[in-house]
């Protein structure tokens, strides 16, 4: 990748674990593996500017009418430290409005090295029910 | 302590302009014994000292669940709960947030028990921020507090005038949980002291264990959610009386401060009184003037947890309805729901009105200096 900085070897992300980073010593982000996939974020909520990618990992209390209730998405909801606003990962999207999403940087595996690129890329919008 | 090398150099004397006032910031004991041990007696004596506090800080109880405890998560260190250490409370409010003065909302008591009991926990915990927040902890002077008072107004009335003339101490707090509505005449001796000491009252949400005191207007709420988006309600029920029952006209010098209950609500409802002023001022004689008139006078509200309208300009709008001088910034650090990025929520916002509402309304109202030492750091 072009412009791109390496983080860390591939092997030293487990599944649902995280890397907290600066790019060139500058620019904070987020490298997390879930479902086998690696992402990365620029740590930064879009809601307030809280350290998003710092937050908790675990799931949503989400409903399907009536007094059920189920936790869904779990280890896959990133909450912000600050506001509890929760963050679909690998998408990085609200799970109540998606257009609300966390910057998503490029990823690529190069020889065994995990690169994050530090120009956002804008993935299509998920189909996602809160 | 040591301070950092490169501050350490610093001119002692400079000074910078202060900008950002805080109007709402929490603070903590590293334990609750710290703040036990400023019990008076005969509570002490009691054995209250053991029963509230052995355990950890059982004095203040908390309802439901709000994210993270009620804080944000990264003013959480393995030193002691949030708000509990000067050095971290000082790098996130003063250089992460930026506020130059922050006013200290001490919530670490009990609220509304019996009177006596409810005064001799803000004897405390008025002891204990004394002593080290805006004490020890608070050479640089950027501290400022408000004073806890028992809903009894005699006894209120005599921790106000222990504590009168206390350089930091700027503002006195009824909890809203009062046990009636704050314009009955039994709240007036309290108004009548802040007065006479250029004091401003304030009242803040404390935090109550569910039953009567977290009454919705018609019956007790299920959730948190339901509790956090009535405070409004809870305050419009007290500014009502405040002006019905002629306060402000009985005290022209009362400056009143509602805290946290946001500010978007304030106008529309004001709309309403002023419309039945016109009707019905007959029976309220001596409401005198339009309420809205007293509100612009006499009232301020904190902005956060601010209101956060799809449109964001809607909010520079709702500023103009009601005019700058009644809105002031708070960050409710350490709190989950905090306002901590002080860009936030001034589009299309005039910057002479931006910098009346970060600082310079409260500078005015708390008798502020308009400058501080450059440095933060302090003698603790």
């Amino acid at each position: 990748m072009r412009d791109g900085y390496v983080v860390c070897d591939v092997d030293a992300l487990a599944e649902g674990g995280r890397i907290i980073t600066r790019l060139g010593g500058q620019i904070s982000v987020g490298v997390f593996k879930i479902d086998g996939q690696v992402v990365a974020f620029r740590n930064y909520c879009p809601h307030a500017g809280a350290p998003a990618c710092e937050g908790t990992l675990g799931g949503a209390v989400v409903s399907d009418g009536g007094h059920e209730r189920h936790l869904a998405h779990d280890g896959r909801i990133l909450k912000c430290p600050w506001h509890a606003w929760e963050f679909l990962l690998p998408e990085g999207v609200t799970i109540t409005r998606p257009e609300y999403r966390l910057m998503r940087l490029p990823v690529a595996i190069e020889d065994g090295k995990v690169v994050v690129g530090s120009h956002p890329v804008r993935p299509p919008r998920p189909q996602v029910s809160a | 302590m040591t301070p950092p090398a490169d501050i350490a150099l610093a001119e002692p004397q400079a000074v910078v302009d202060v900008q950002i006032v805080d109007g709402d910031i929490h603070v903590n004991p590293r334990s609750g014994l710290d703040l036990a041990d400023s019990l008076p007696e005969p509570w002490l004596g009691r054995g209250y000292r053991e029963l509230l506090f052995a355990g950890g800080l059982l004095g203040t109880s908390v309802i439901f669940a709000p994210p993270n405890e009620g804080r944000r998560l990264d003013s959480f260190t393995p030193l002691g709960p949030p708000g509990s250490d000067p050095q971290v409370t000082g790098r996130q409010l003063f250089d992460e947030t930026g506020v130059d003065v922050a006013i200290i909302i001490p919530l670490a008591d009990k609220s509304l028990a019996n009177p006596e009991h409810e005064a001799a926990m803000a004897a405390a915990t008025n002891a204990w921020i004394g002593k080290t927040w805006v004490g020890a902890y608070n050479g640089h002077g950027r501290y400022k507090t408000t004073l806890r008072i028992s809903t009894d107004p005699d006894l209120a009335v005599a921790e106000i005038e222990r504590w009168a003339g206390h350089p930091h101490v700027v503002q006195i707090m009824l909890n809203p949980y009062a046990g009636g509505l704050f314009g009955e005449k039994k709240f007036w001796p309290v108004f009548e002291a802040a007065v006479r000491h250029k004091l401003v009252v304030g009242t803040h949400i404390t935090l109550q264990r569910p039953g009567p005191a977290l009454m919705s207007t018609y019956g007790p709420p299920s959730y948190y959610i339901e509790n956090h988006g009535q405070f409004p309600l809870l305050y419009s029920a007290h500014l009502t009386s405040l002006l019905c029952e002629g306060v402000f006209e009985q005290f022209p010098d009362l400056r009143f401060t509602f805290i946290e209950g946001g500010y978007g609500w304030v106008l529309p409802y004001l709309w309403r009184m002023d419309r039945h002023w016109k009707e019905l001022r007959r029976e309220a004689p001596r409401l005198k003037r339009l309420p809205s008139e007293y509100v612009r006078e006499h009232v301020s509200f904190t902005r956060q947890p601010a209101e956060e309208p799809r449109n964001p300009r809607h909010l520079a709008r709702v500023i103009d309805w009601l005019g700058p001088q009644s809105l002031e910034y708070s960050s409710d650090y350490p709190h989950w729901d905090g306002d901590y990025n002080t860009q936030f929520g001034f589009t299309g916002v005039p910057p002479e009105v931006r910098r009346q509402i970060m600082g310079g309304n409260a500078i005015d109202k708390y008798r502020l200096s308009p400058t501080r030492p450059a440095r933060h750091w302090s003698t603790f």
